[in-house]
């Protein structure tokens, strides 16, 4: 059904303009079926050696709903780009697709949004709160985009050689125990942003005096902070509580 | 203040909201990258460094999952940033008392008007959608190019107009009660600054999802306070 | 034993039901309900990486439930129940499953159907099917814990024909006095 040039390979060109485009695969997104044109956008480089009524056909068939996370999308479209060039069933392509969005998803969610961002982000701010300009604004850019871009580079390279054997290489990733590590990695930096930055006001890396005690109270004014906002106070109401706080005690003092 | 220290601001915040929303996702649009660099822009650097950190420990948790929208970080960063450097250069209020007030004035409104720009724009895409479908028959792939690229220019115009307006406002009225701002409350909006950055960090390290968090911050946060009194 | 949650999802095992739901409801087993799944070895390799370490998978088919349940009775296990779609669940219903509340949180957009709410568009047979479902379950459509639960059918009546209002958050007075009382909303 629906056979490209049947055994080719896909051409490297084409491969590397699809790789491109889908850095832009929430391009489209809209709320009815999310990433779909964008997947599309992604590809149709991959279709360049079908004639214009097949590649149609593909197009048409694969404008159905689509959300997966943006760094595996461009994975799966090379996967179903492969796929559709072996001239696989279209029920056996669609059930595939389907069936790895959501945990491709999942997976993609819990490595970067929940544990690697944090991370990066937080040596950023630990930098930015001790003033250095210049490395609290690469730090985070190189330490997350690297991972970020192999991520990327990895899971395509499954898709465009693998096609849906993508799901072994995907698999043999050890994500529970990264995730693990890059978590408590940003606990870590959070306490070592509040002890050593924001209870010195910036005493122990800038200039100044330090004293342990106020050190010691940010810290536990942090963690109920913390404490607080897990048991469902929302962030914007602890923030104006925070600030109100402050002024009346500091106003309320003669 | 050059034309170009008000216009690139509102380009580079219409670039951070495309790398938010649509292309790259790359972290450009962080509070921790975008402040610093709006600031470094307008001429206040360290204050960009300051609001950077506190907007990005707000936000941290507050991520994109399965189509939602959550607060724009990206606008609260430009507006919040614009806000507080333009309101010291005309009010003559130190940073110390600016920053707060930006933040408690400017960062939950922009950041919602932000969220409720990309629920529309989410919206008007649907209509985009349909009619690449439409031309699908007749016409071939070029039609979901053209959409794509549509969508990416209706995005950054957007953006850009919203990030210019939010930001002049937000710079308004920071500027107004700062202005009418008795001296005597300096010293208290100092002090709820730091409280603010506190709040900050503890909502940061809720919204972590490593169910250990809390444990090894506090592990980590006493073996810190002893080598603290051990090196005074 | 005790099933938290019944939730009919299209994609089964994704972001929201790992980092939304399965935290609040504090589940520790997740029986996913699928007849191709049950057969597919690669699907389940990846959806059991993607659920943490702690908590159980299992993969049965529709036919299988009722005694998987059984299996899993007297032990002290909060159980996850995941349909991949409305039929499923009718059939389960069918077969003699005890389920009392069914949440649906996502049925994709087709051609032909009509989105009811920014994550569930129904067609005509979904449709006569929930109908039947309601009178055995209580169904609501939900799909964050944080979002206000619309319960099927009234949510269809209140708007106009098929589209369902969502109504407003709760106040914050509301709110206040849950977080005074450590309910969850």
């Amino acid at each position: 059904m629906n056979k490209l040039n049947g055994t080719e390979d896909i051409s490297g060109s084409a491969a590397r303009k699809a790789f491109m485009r889908s850095f832009m695969i929430q391009a489209g997104w809209n709320a009815e079926r999310m990433q779909n044109l964008g997947f599309l956008y992604s590809l149709i480089p991959l279709l360049d050696g079908a004639s214009p009524e097949d590649s149609r056909d593909i197009l048409l068939r694969h404008l159905e709903f689509f959300n997966t996370h943006p760094y595996m999308a461009g994975a799966l479209a090379a996967a179903v780009g492969k796929m559709e060039k072996n001239g696989e069933e279209k029920a056996t392509i669609r059930a595939f697709k389907q069936s790895m969005m959501g945990p491709f998803g999942a997976l993609g969610d819990s490595l970067f949004w929940f544990s690697l961002k944090p991370v990066a982000v937080l040596v950023g701010v630990v930098l930015a709160m001790a003033g250095q300009f210049i490395a609290a604004v690469l730090a985070p850019l190189i330490l997350y985009n690297v991972f970020h871009l192999w991520m990327r580079v990895w899971s395509y390279q499954g898709g465009i050689k693998e096609g849906s054997k993508l799901i072994s290489r995907i698999s043999g990733f050890r994500f529970s125990i990264i995730n693990a590590l890059l978590g408590m990695t940003a606990a870590t930096a959070i306490a070592v942003l509040v002890v050593c930055e924001l209870g010195t006001g910036g005493g122990l890396f800038g200039a100044g005096e330090w004293d342990v005690a106020s050190c010691a109270l940010a810290a536990v004014v942090v963690f109920l902070a913390a404490v607080a906002s897990r048991r469902g106070l929302r962030p914007v109401t602890l923030l104006y509580l925070a600030a109100g706080f402050g002024l009346i005690a500091a106003l309320g003092v003669p | 203040m050059t034309i170009a220290q008000l216009v690139v601001p509102v380009i580079v915040g219409g670039i951070a909201e495309l790398d938010r929303t649509s292309v790259f996702h790359g972290m450009l649009s962080e509070p921790i990258i975008l402040s610093p660099l709006v600031g470094y822009i307008l001429g206040d650097p360290v204050l960009g460094l300051k609001i950077g950190a506190l907007l990005q420990l707000f936000f941290l948790g507050m991520v994109s999952v399965g189509g939602s929208s959550p607060p724009d970080g990206a606008m609260a960063a430009v507006a919040v940033t614009s806000a507080a450097s333009l309101a010291t250069h005309y009010t003559a209020v130190p940073h110390e008392v600016a920053l707060p007030v930006a933040v408690l004035l400017v960062m939950v409104p922009a950041g919602r008007i932000g969220k409720a720009i990309d629920a529309r724009l989410k919206e008007s895409n649907v209509a985009l959608l349909h009619k690449a479908e439409d031309d699908l028959e007749t016409n071939g792939a070029g039609v979901v190019e053209k959409a794509i690229w549509k969508s990416v220019l209706k995005t950054f115009c957007t953006y850009a107009v919203a990030v210019a307006v939010v930001a002049s406002a937000g710079t308004l009225i920071t500027s107004f009660v700062l202005a009418i701002l008795p001296q005597g409350w300096w010293k208290a909006l100092e002090i709820s600054g730091s409280l603010l950055m506190m709040a900050s960090a503890g909502i940061a390290l809720a919204s972590l999802r490593e169910r250990r968090a809390f444990l090894v911050y506090a592990s980590v946060g006493i073996c810190l306070l002893l080598l603290m009194v051990g090196l005074k | 034993m005790a099933v938290v949650l019944t939730r009919v999802d299209n994609r089964l095992v994704h972001g929201q039901v790992l980092e939304a739901w399965m935290p609040k409801l504090d589940v520790t087993t997740v029986v996913v309900v699928d007849d191709g799944v049950a057969g597919d070895f690669l699907r389940q390799t990846i959806m059991e990486i993607a659920v943490p370490s702690q908590i159980n998978c299992s993969f049965v088919r529709v036919d299988e439930v009722k005694e998987t349940l059984d299996k899993l009775d007297g032990r002290a296990q909060r159980v996850m129940m995941l349909f991949s779609g409305i039929k499923d669940v009718r059939n389960a219903l069918r077969m003699g499953v005890p389920i009392e509340r069914i949440n649906i949180g996502n049925v994709h957009f087709q051609k032909g159907k009509q989105r009811i709410t920014p994550c569930v568009s129904l067609d005509e047979d979904e449709l006569a099917w929930l109908m039947e479902i309601v009178r055995r379950a209580r169904v609501e459509i939900r799909a964050l814990p944080d979002d206000t639960a619309l319960i099927f059918p009234d949510c269809l009546e209140k708007g106009n024909g098929w589209q369902c209002e969502i109504p407003q958050k709760h106040k914050w007075w509301e709110r206040l006095r849950e977080w005074l009382n450590f309910k969850p909303t």
